[in-house]
C-alpha cells in the first residue's frame, strides 16, 4: 500500500459537557483516529453517539476536555494566531440544516463572500464577486443567485449555498455534518453527486458524518462506527461493510432497510434488545455491554481498547481476537 | 355500493392562503380492503399526509378544505359529509392514526396511561376508569413496553423516542380501529429502533385483520411492510401496483428515479447516483400537463399539454405516463445502482 499523508491525527480525544447536578455528559470519550489526505472519512452511528461533537471538536468549535489533535504534524493546542487563521482557512464545515445555517437577512453573495473578506483581505470587490460567481458555478447555480436571499431558495439549493460558502476560501478539508439529512431522496442524490464531483476536481478531504448508512457506504473510503461516545470499529469501506466484526456494527448494518420485496431485511436482521443508555450514566466497561448478546463479566468491568484485528481494520471488543495472534 | 373497506374517489384537498389557493391533493382515487397494507410513497410536499388526514377530516381549524366532487366511502358511509358526532366515532373506532413525531403528538402534561385510556372511555362510556387503565397497561404490554403498570403513570418526557412511538401505536389500536394509518412512523427514529418498531407493526399486521396505510418517503421500509404501493407526486398518483410489480417492472420515470437514487448494496462506490434535476412544481400554480414533465428526461411535447390517463398494465398495476402511449418512443428503465 502506498504511503498516505496524515492530515489529522486525533489521539485520545475526550469532550465532556457539564450537566445538571455536577454530572458530565461524556459526548466523546477517548477516541483516536487518523484522517488521510484526499480520502472521505465516514463517521456513522445513531443519534447521540457523539459523531457531530467529534467533527466540531477537531475543527476547534469546542475546546476538547483532553486529548490531542495533530493537524499536519502540529498540535492544534500549540497554534499561534497565524496558525489558527491558516487552519480555519483550510478546514471548513457544511452544516446539517441548510435553512438554519444561512442568515436570512444576508444575500447569498454576502454569505458566500464573508469568508473571503476575512481570509483574502487584499481582494478587490470585483475579484470577490468573480470568486462568488465561480463557486456558485461549481455547485451548479447561476450568478444571479448572488443577489437573492435564502428564503427564496429550495432546500437543495440552500444546501448548495452551504457547500459554496465552505468552498469559497479554497479549503482542503471539509467536515460534512449530516449534509443530506434534511433533504428529500431525489435531492439527496444531487447533493451527494455534487460532493463526489467536487472531491475529484478539487482534491478535497471529507469527514462525512451521517446516520444514513447506505449513503456513507456509497461515499466513504474509510469508516468509523461510533456508539455512545466511543469508537467501536474503524476500517476501510470494504472491510467494514463486507466483514463487520463488532456486534454493534453487525446489528446496525443489518437494520439498514433494503428496498427489495424478495428479501426481508427485517426478518434476517440481528436483533438488539433495549435502547441506548444515557451518556451521563454510561456503563463502566464496554459501553455496548447492556445490549450486547455476547457480553461477559469482563465486558461489564473493563472498557475494551481499539485493536487492529486485520490490516487497517480496528475493533474495540473483548470477544474478538486478532487473526494472527 | 362498494365492496371495499375504504374507497376514495377523486379526492382533492386545497388550502386557502393569502397568496391564493394551494392545491395539495389534485384528484386521487384508491381503495383498501380488510387485512391489506397500502403504502403511499413520495417526497415531502407531494400530498401524502394531506391525503390520509382527509380520510378522517383531520384538519381542525386549518385553512384546508376538501373540494367538491370528492368522495371517501368508509364501510359505504360518506366521510366528506359527516357531522362532528359521526366523525368522532369514525376517528379511533373506524380509523386510527400513528403520527410522525411522537414527541409533538403526545400531550406532555398528561400521563401516557391517561392518554391511552382517554380514547377507550370516550368511545365506550360503560368502561370504568380502573378498567380503562387496566386496558391501557395491557396495550402497553402488547406493544412491547416492559413493566407497563409503572409506565402508565409516567409522562412522555420520561420515555425514549422508540417507547413514545410504541405509545402512539397503543393509542391508535386502543379502540380496535379497522384501518390504522401510519404517517411516517419511523422517520424520527434511529435505524435499530426503526427496525424494532417496524417489527412490532408487522406483528400487529399478522395477528389482527386490520388494514394499514403506510405513508413514507423511505422505499427501504415499504417493500418489507406493504402489499400494494402507490407513488404520489405533486398531489396525483403517478403509478400504483403490488410491491413485486413496482420493484420488478416500474414504468414511470419518477418511480425509476426514486428506486435508483438510493445507493444499494450492489451499486458502484463513488459512482454517480441517478438523480433528477430540479425541484417539484409549485402547488399554487395550475399544472396543465404531467406534473413531473419539467424534471423528466423523457419529456415529450404532449407531456406539457395534457395530463396522461391512467393506463392499466395488469389488474393491480397502472401508470400515468405518456410513454405508455402506442406512439411514444420505447424507453428502457435505467439500470439500478447508478453508473460510473
Amino acid at each position: 500500500m502506498e504511503e498516505k499523508k496524515v492530515l489529522f491525527d486525533v489521539k485520545n480525544l475526550k469532550m465532556y459537557f457539564p450537566a445538571r447536578g455536577g454530572k458530565l455528559v461524556k459526548a466523546v470519550d477517548d477516541v483516536s483516529f487518523k484522517i488521510y489526505e484526499g480520502e472521505t472519512f465516514g463517521v456513522v452511528g445513531e443519534s447521540g453517539c457523539g459523531k457531530t461533537t467529534v467533527g466540531r471538536t477537531i475543527l476547534g468549535v469546542y475546546e476538547q476536555t483532553s486529548g490531542e489533535i495533530i493537524y499536519r504534524g502540529k498540535n492544534t493546542a500549540d497554534f499561534k494566531a497565524e496558525d489558527k487563521m491558516a487552519f480555519s482557512k483550510n478546514c471548513q464545515m457544511i452544516f446539517q440544516d441548510p435553512a438554519a445555517c444561512l442568515d436570512p437577512r444576508m444575500s447569498i453573495g454576502t454569505i458566500v463572500s464573508e469568508g473571503l473578506t476575512v481570509h483574502y483581505r487584499n481582494m478587490s470587490k470585483a475579484e470577490r464577486e468573480e470568486r462568488v460567481n465561480q463557486v456558485l458555478a461549481y455547485v451548479g447555480l447561476t450568478s444571479d443567485y448572488a443577489s437573492r436571499f435564502s428564503h427564496e431558495l429550495s432546500g437543495g439549493q440552500r444546501q448548495r449555498i452551504g457547500i459554496a460558502r465552505a468552498l469559497a476560501i479554497e479549503p482542503g478539508f471539509i467536515v460534512c455534518d449530516e449534509p443530506i439529512a434534511a433533504l428529500d431522496v431525489s435531492i439527496q442524490a444531487q447533493v451527494v453527486n455534487l460532493l463526489t464531483r467536487l472531491q475529484k476536481e478539487l482534491g478535497l478531504t471529507y469527514m462525512f458524518i451521517s446516520h444514513d448508512l447506505s449513503m456513507v457506504r456509497h461515499i466513504s473510503d474509510r469508516i468509523a462506527v461510533m456508539y455512545l461516545g466511543s469508537l467501536v470499529e474503524l476500517g476501510d469501506n470494504k472491510s467494514i461493510y463486507g466483514n463487520p466484526m463488532h456486534p454493534y456494527t453487525r446489528a446496525l448494518f443489518s437494520a439498514i432497510p433494503e428496498p427489495d420485496p424478495y428479501h426481508s431485511w427485517l426478518k434476517s436482521r440481528v436483533h438488539l434488545q433495549g435502547e441506548i443508555p444515557s451518556p451521563i450514566n454510561a456503563p463502566a466497561g464496554c459501553k455496548f455491554c447492556t445490549r450486547c448478546p455476547q457480553a461477559t463479566e469482563q465486558c461489564k468491568l473493563e472498557p475494551p481498547a481499539l485493536r487492529e484485528i486485520e490490516s487497517g481494520h480496528f475493533v474495540a471488543c473483548h470477544q474478538i481476537q486478532p487473526v494472527n495472534a | 355500493m362498494s365492496e371495499h373497506l375504504l374507497e376514495v374517489k377523486d379526492l382533492a384537498v386545497s388550502f386557502s392562503s393569502y397568496a391564493g389557493k394551494i392545491r395539495a391533493v389534485r384528484g386521487v382515487s384508491f381503495h383498501l380492503d380488510a387485512g391489506e397494507t397500502l403504502a403511499i410513497v413520495g417526497e415531502s410536499g407531494c400530498g401524502k399526509t394531506v391525503t390520509v388526514k382527509a380520510l378522517m377530516k383531520l384538519y381542525g381549524n386549518s385553512a384546508a378544505f376538501i373540494e367538491e366532487g370528492s368522495s371517501i366511502l368508509f364501510k359505504n358511509e360518506e366521510v366528506v359529509t359527516m357531522d362532528r358526532k359521526q366523525l368522532s366515532k369514525l376517528r379511533g373506532e373506524g380509523i386510527g392514526m400513528i403520527f410522525q413525531d411522537p414527541m409533538t403528538s403526545l400531550n406532555p402534561t398528561l400521563t401516557v396511561g391517561y392518554q391511552i385510556a382517554e380514547g377507550i372511555r370516550f368511545h365506550d362510556k360503560s368502561v370504568s376508569k380502573e378498567e380503562a387503565y387496566k386496558r391501557a397497561a395491557e396495550l402497553l404490554a402488547l406493544v412491547g413496553i416492559p413493566s407497563p403498570e409503572e409506565r402508565i403513570k409516567q409522562y412522555p418526557h420520561q420515555l425514549s423516542g422508540g417507547m413514545r412511538q410504541r405509545v402512539m401505536i397503543a393509542i391508535a389500536i386502543a379502540c380496535d380501529a379497522d384501518i390504522i394509518i401510519c404517517d411516517e412512523p419511523t422517520t424520527a427514529l434511529d435505524v435499530t429502533i426503526q427496525a424494532q418498531v417496524l417489527e412490532l407493526l408487522n406483528e400487529l399486521k399478522e395477528k389482527t385483520n386490520k388494514a394499514f396505510i403506510l405513508v413514507t418517503h423511505d422505499l427501504g421500509i415499504v417493500f418489507d411492510f406493504a402489499d400494494r404501493i402507490q407513488v404520489m407526486y405533486a398531489g396525483v398518483i403517478l403509478e400504483r401496483g403490488t410491491k413485486y410489480e413496482l420493484f420488478d417492472e416500474p414504468h414511470h420515470p419518477y418511480t425509476w428515479a426514486l428506486l435508483n437514487s438510493v445507493p444499494s448494496k450492489q451499486s458502484q462506490r463513488k459512482g454517480t447516483l441517478y438523480s433528477i434535476q430540479g425541484t417539484p412544481p409549485d402547488l399554487m400554480m395550475d399544472i396543465k400537463g404531467c406534473p413531473f414533465a419539467d424534471r423528466c428526461v423523457y419529456c415529450m411535447p404532449i407531456c406539457k399539454e395534457r395530463m396522461p390517463e391512467e393506463t392499466p398494465l395488469s389488474e393491480t398495476h397502472s401508470v400515468c405516463c405518456w410513454l405508455e402511449h402506442s406512439m411514444a418512443p420505447k424507453v428502457k428503465a435505467p439500470a439500478a445502482g447508478g453508473e460510473e
